[in-house]
């Protein structure tokens, strides 16, 4: 459905240093699929987004939509952003304050060139955009006088109104208050898988993009780091970054004892002993690696010493928080980071078995 | 509550007695609001003295009448001079914002190349003085000028264009408001959220499209308050009505007030402040209604969110067009002007643009200034008044905007003295200080000092806004910290606070020169022998028909003002001045 193939896009300060972009940034989104770009500011995830939008002229690379090009550096195709058929929601909403709410949402149909909908039908078309989104009372309503979330309900209704074949949202929820986002989440994934559009969604919060997205890409200083869903990215983790930036992590280095084949074991020699990990690619013996493991995959008393990948630990801090209690275990020279259930009942000075699974043991080979 | 809120409650409380709220009032705020009625009061009250009271032809004041009011109203003068004043000013206003508006949407919203000359060009009309733009465009349209004369040329002597005319006024008047229309509209939308556009483009709306139904309807609160301000300042504005409107017989209000001190027979002193009382009453209604449509102007504003970032709309092919728009605007506005200008001060005598004028070039108009003690003395004169008033004013409104700022008791009123000379247009303060001096025991009339208190007296509301902006961007913070270091409020004045103000103050300093040496109507009835300014010699220049020194002369003085404004401009952009 949209395809987008080695997007380069360079930004410079005045002096002429480089100042962010999305270099070489390369993914494919279904057709219906909510497809996320997540990473830290600066990562090249709106850059990317507003290339689409075709906000933004990126250096070279082609952007495809159903198959015609948007974009293209190489034959020098770039479709004007209005000739493009895609929707799109701002951060800042951009709800224009002199219109009414049905003059926002209608405005798309009213400057269309080519076939122009009748009055009837606009008015047909925008009233059930309207309703959908729960803005049909407020129609006549001046745009000003709109809540936050109504005029994020209206940006998105204004966006599909004209039925794009493509839907952006620029982090559309980090202007609403924490409750009111959790609320626009799920209406926003309900919105989009019944309207079935096809959406890409940028956001900085790990959380809001595991839980609305059907795939999700993660973005550092422009590059494309790990694309997959919610469960790839967060249990097998690809680089060291996509570990550290969702979530919570506990990193350890080694060397590799034995080579490792694709998505299979291996043993790490590392500071702590030998660990035993899984591993996304093949990596020659001896090849420096480092794995990661979750907090709440560390378990601290079910297997006694000398089972595989257990060692031994004594407990150096625990933080009381209600659902859970969090741990810090000194294991060899490194302090294991561990979240357990509330009930296992340790006390710093404490010496307790740290058992770490391998198969939730990530090796990575950066 | 914070202790500003509690001290200006406890010095807005009616149970206090009036003595005991002033001897809370600081004795450094005492000070200088004394020192601001002194450079205010008299020339507002001589003007309304004078208007009630019969004028002898020795100058002195007669018995107490309202004969000049009444006769305004009676004589068939001043209704057509206040329609003429309407209609000029309107045009000028539809004129410049039509250029402006355009210029400023094509530079900060789209692609046109070279679009961030027109800085540059905006910049170097700021520095030529009103008169030099004016004469210029007499030169160009003017009888003898190419315009007339390509046009006799080509469509025959009847077509030829008449100047002095309300069109010609408010063509040359519209041109002159141009560069300051498109730093205002250009600031406004440099600070708008360009995703509003964004999102049109988004909807299908093309650039034609979406500048007229989201970038102007939008920015109508602010276009209606810019209209405004520029039909204020024509209204008030006085070099065009003098050097066009004169000459075409069309007479406007500001034209009578200096027809009556310097028309025929002896100065009717009362005449013209009666004038002047009714120009001022309009232009206080004016400026009331300006100051609640610019309050309204930012109410789309605040709805904008953090994902802020300048756009450039891609134009495509039709960039070219936009450039043309650029090019052809700063012709207009520059451009033509300069050239004129600059061919005229190299003709022995100016008579158009002929094939036999390439033939006379001649730098003996250059050679004359040179060897001119006057003109010397003029350019001296000058830079020695603007440098002496920005120096006053300068240091006068930091003081005042910082005691303002930081709402020391009863400061309310400096921030309030401080900026009501904005509502005197400026042959009308003019007016009003001549009362001043020709009633002054000592001889102050005529002389440098009278026109250097004049423009501090005028340029105060200027300052003023510079310095007030720049204290509020100061952290009540920083000085706070310095006080409970145990420095005392004058050490923590000019210790912190006029460090962290100096790039304010400096902009402030050069934009009150630049203002001040270019101003023809207010020392035009202050100066005389031996008080000479460059703006009033070209003028009398133009009124003799001395042509080409009058243009060697303005050329001289656009390349020291260009000079100036360059500064600052480097000044503003390098510290960020608004």
């Amino acid at each position: 459905m949209l395809s987008v193939r080695n997007l380069f896009k360079a930004y410079e300060t005045r002096s002429g240093e480089p100042a962010g972009g999305a270099f070489d940034v390369s993914f494919e989104v279904a057709r219906g699929e909510l497809f996320t770009l997540l990473g830290p500011s600066g990562c090249g995830k709106t850059t990317t987004l507003r290339s689409i939008a075709g906000l933004e002229t990126p250096g070279s690379g082609v952007i495809e939509l159903d198959g015609a090009p948007l974009f293209d550096g190489a034959s020098q195709v770039s479709v004007p952003m209005y000739e493009r058929d895609i929707g799109m929601v701002f951060q800042s909403y951009a709800i224009w304050p002199h219109m009414s709410v049905f003059e926002n949402a209608a405005y798309p149909l009213r400057v269309q060139r080519r076939n122009r909908p009748s009055r009837e039908e606009v008015e047909k078309r925008i009233m059930r955009v309207l309703e959908m989104v729960g803005l049909s009372k407020y129609r006549a309503r001046s745009a000003t006088q709109l809540s936050g979330g109504q005029q994020q309900r209206l940006a998105l209704a204004r966006a599909l109104a004209r039925e794009p074949k493509l839907l952006l949202l620029d982090e559309p929820l980090s202007n609403l208050d924490a409750q009111l986002r959790e609320q626009m989440r799920a209406e926003l994934k309900r919105i989009q898988s019944e309207w079935g559009v096809t959406t890409v969604y940028v956001t900085h919060d790990q959380a809001e993009a595991m839980a609305i997205s059907d795939r999700i890409a993660v973005l550092n200083q422009g590059r494309l780091m790990q694309v997959g869903s919610a469960e790839e990215i967060y249990e097998r983790p690809t680089s060291e970054f996509v570990a550290g930036f969702i979530g919570r992590t506990n990193l350890f280095t080694g060397k590799l004892a034995a080579a490792s084949v694709d998505g299979g074991y291996g043993v790490v020699e590392s500071a702590i002993g030998p660990v035993r990990c899984w591993f996304h690619t093949a990596a020659p013996s001896g090849a420096a690696v480092k794995f990661v493991t979750r907090p709440e995959n560390v378990e601290c008393v079910r297997m006694g010493i000398g089972h595989e990948n257990t060692f031994e630990g004594k407990v150096v801090s625990r933080v009381y928080l209600g659902d859970i209690a969090e741990y810090a275990i000194r294991v060899g020279e490194m302090d294991v980071l561990v979240r357990a259930h509330p009930s296992v009942a340790l006390s710093p000075g404490d010496a307790t078995p740290v058992y770490f699974p391998a198969d939730r043991t990530i090796a990575i080979c950066e | 509550m914070s202790v500003e809120a509690q001290r200006a409650v406890a010095f807005s409380s009616p149970r206090r007695s009036l003595f005991a709220g002033l001897r809370r009032i600081p004795i450094g705020v005492l000070l200088l609001a004394f020192i601001l009625c002194v450079l205010i009061l008299p020339p507002a009250f001589f003007l309304i003295k004078v208007s009630f009271h019969v004028s002898n032809p020795d100058g002195t004041l007669g018995d107490l009448t309202l004969r000049h009011y009444s006769s305004l109203f009676t004589e068939r003068f001043f209704l057509p001079s206040l329609i003429n004043t309407i209609v000029y000013s309107l045009g000028t206003a539809v004129v410049a914002l039509v250029f402006g508006i355009s210029q400023a949407l094509i530079v900060e919203r789209t692609n046109a190349p070279g679009r961030e000359w027109v800085f540059l060009g905006a910049i170097i009309a700021l520095g030529i003085p009103n008169v030099l733009h004016v004469v210029s465009w007499l030169l160009l349209l003017g009888r003898a000028g190419p315009v007339n004369s390509a046009l006799a040329a080509t469509l025959g002597p009847d077509y030829v264009i008449n100047v002095y005319s309300m069109w010609g006024m408010i063509v040359i008047e519209g041109m002159n408001f141009v560069p300051l229309v498109f730093l205002l509209m250009s600031a406004v939308l440099k600070s708008q959220d360009a995703s509003f556009e964004e999102a049109s483009m988004m909807s299908g709306g093309r650039p034609l499209r979406t500048f007229w139904s989201i970038s102007i309807r939008m920015g109508m609160p602010g276009i209606l308050a810019l209209l405004l301000l520029v039909f204020i300042r024509a209204f008030e504005s006085f070099e065009v009505p003098a050097l066009v409107g004169l000459a075409g017989n069309i007479n406007v209000l500001t034209t009578n007030i200096y027809q009556s001190t310097r028309g025929q027979g002896f100065p009717r002193y009362g005449e013209a402040g009666a004038y002047s009382v009714c120009l001022l009453v309009i232009v206080i209604g004016l400026i009331y209604l300006y100051n609640r449509l610019s309050r309204n102007a930012h109410k789309y504003q605040s709805i904008t969110g953090k994902g802020y970032r300048p756009r450039v709309i891609d134009l495509g092919p039709m960039k070219w067009v936009g450039t043309s728009v650029l090019a052809f605007t700063f012709l207009l506005v520059t451009g033509l002007p300069i050239i004129i200008l600059i061919f005229a001060s190299l003709q022995p005598f100016y008579e158009g643009v002929s094939a036999g004028s390439f033939g006379r070039w001649t730098m003996e108009n250059y050679a004359l200034l040179r060897d001119a003690s006057s003109f010397h003395d003029a350019i001296g004169n000058t830079l020695l008044m603007g440098a002496a008033t920005a120096t006053a004013v300068v240091p006068l409104t930091a003081l005042c905007a910082w005691m303002a700022v930081r709402r020391a008791p009863g400061a309310w009123i400096l921030d309030q003295l401080a900026t009501a000379p904005l509502v005197f247009p400026a042959i009308v303060m003019s007016v009003a200080f001549l009362y001043v001096f020709v009633s002054l025991p000592i001889a102050l009339y005529g002389t440098l000092l009278s026109v250097i208190i004049a423009s501090t007296s005028r340029y105060l509301p200027y300052g003023m806004r510079y310095a007030y902006a720049g204290v509020l961007q100061i952290h009540r913070e920083l000085e706070d910290a310095s006080a409970s270091s145990g420095a005392r409020q004058l050490t923590t004045f000019f210790r912190i606070v006029v460090p962290l103000l100096a790039p304010a103050l400096i902009g402030a300093w050069l934009f009150v020169f630049l203002l001040s040496v270019q101003a023809v109507s207010l020392p035009l009835l202050l100066v005389g022998p031996g008080s000479e300014i460059v703006a009033v010699t070209l003028f009398d220049l133009w009124q003799n028909g001395q042509v080409t020194e009058l243009a060697a002369m303005g050329v001289v003085w656009i390349g020291l003002m260009t000079v100036v404004s360059s500064i600052f401009y480097y000044v503003t952009r390098r510290f960020q001045i608004s």
